[in-house]
């Protein structure tokens, strides 16, 4: 019985996408249609952390959607497995790209073979350093290191810009995958639970 | 957007959106930088109202801390909601910010 029912729940997959006109007007009432989704599955106090991350997420990858993706629509698709949670933003706009990036690599898409597993630096102050590392021609991943520090004065270097920080903080797992064939940009963030 | 009052030693400027977004993220920090160059140096910016924050007002917020700082100011935040709160912690908002459960009676 016990068996039965373990195996029963370990192949829980509940997959539901929403849409979005890219238009921050309905963002707030989108963000609550489908935090109310995600509580459906996770209704206890004890996902409240959980879901908080998932409800900054959503805002950013819908801010994301209104600021970067340079079209009219796009879509969140939420995925439920046992253990995690994935929000997933679909829409066939501008590919990911850098405001004034002359670093190295150089980013166009799909990426050159030569430039798999180097990191692009995004940002950087003195509490944090964001880059994105290169897994395959279309896909980064991005990640964290933080610094210690307690306070800030006049000279402390702060970046203004916090949206790919944020949602690599409050993920498990976040990456962007350019699918050029389909001309399609994939934000994939994973929440574990 | 702002409501001000003056406090003790400083100005506490209350948001008067629920949406603390890109939308509304350039007039906040207009209204902030007129506010520190009345010579409002110490500001609370109460977010009673406010139901979420993303990350451009986010960037506005700290950009007028700047600003503040290089007056001799200072910039605090009161009354997140727990989502806000939540945010201020993880990504370390609470060390760049004071950050008050409630408008104080003295800014210290």
């Amino acid at each position: 019985m016990f068996l039965h029912k373990n195996k029963l729940s370990s192949a829980t997959h509940i997959e539901r996408e929403f849409l979005f006109s890219n238009d921050s007007k309905v963002m707030y009432s989108l963000l609550n249609e489908i935090i109310s989704f995600i509580k459906i599955h996770f209704p206890s106090e004890i996902y409240e952390d959980k879901i908080s991350n998932c409800k900054q997420a959503l805002i950013e990858l819908l801010t994301n959607a209104v600021k970067h993706s340079n079209t009219n629509t796009s879509s969140i698709s939420v995925i439920i497995e046992d253990q995690k949670i994935e929000l997933v933003k679909l829409d066939k706009g501008r590919p990911f790209y850098l405001e004034h990036y002359t670093d190295w690599p150089p980013i166009s898409w799909p990426l050159s073979k030569q430039y798999i597993g180097e990191k692009i630096k995004i940002y950087n102050d003195d509490f944090s350093l964001l880059h994105a590392v290169i897994q395959n021609e279309n896909r980064i991943a991005f990640e964290l290191e933080e610094f210690p520090i307690e306070s800030v004065n006049l000279d402390t270097n702060l970046m203004e810009h916090y949206g790919l920080m944020i949602l690599t903080k409050v993920s498990d797992q976040f990456y962007y995958v350019r699918d050029s064939s389909s001309n399609t940009n994939i934000f994939h963030v994973t929440i574990n639970i | 957007m702002l409501e001000t009052s003056q406090h003790n030693n400083y100005t506490v400027a209350k948001l008067l959106i629920k949406e603390a977004n890109l939308d509304v993220a350039d007039q906040f920090k207009t209204e902030m930088l007129q506010l520190v160059d009345k010579g409002n140096s110490q500001i609370v910016v109460s977010f009673e109202n406010v139901v979420y924050v993303d990350s451009s007002f986010l960037g506005a917020l700290v950009s007028v801390l700047k600003y503040a700082m290089s007056k001799g100011g200072d910039i605090a935040v009161a009354q997140l909601n727990k989502d806000i709160s939540n945010l201020f912690s993880l990504i370390r908002m609470n060390k760049v910010f004071k950050v008050y459960n409630t408008v104080p009676d003295v800014f210290a």
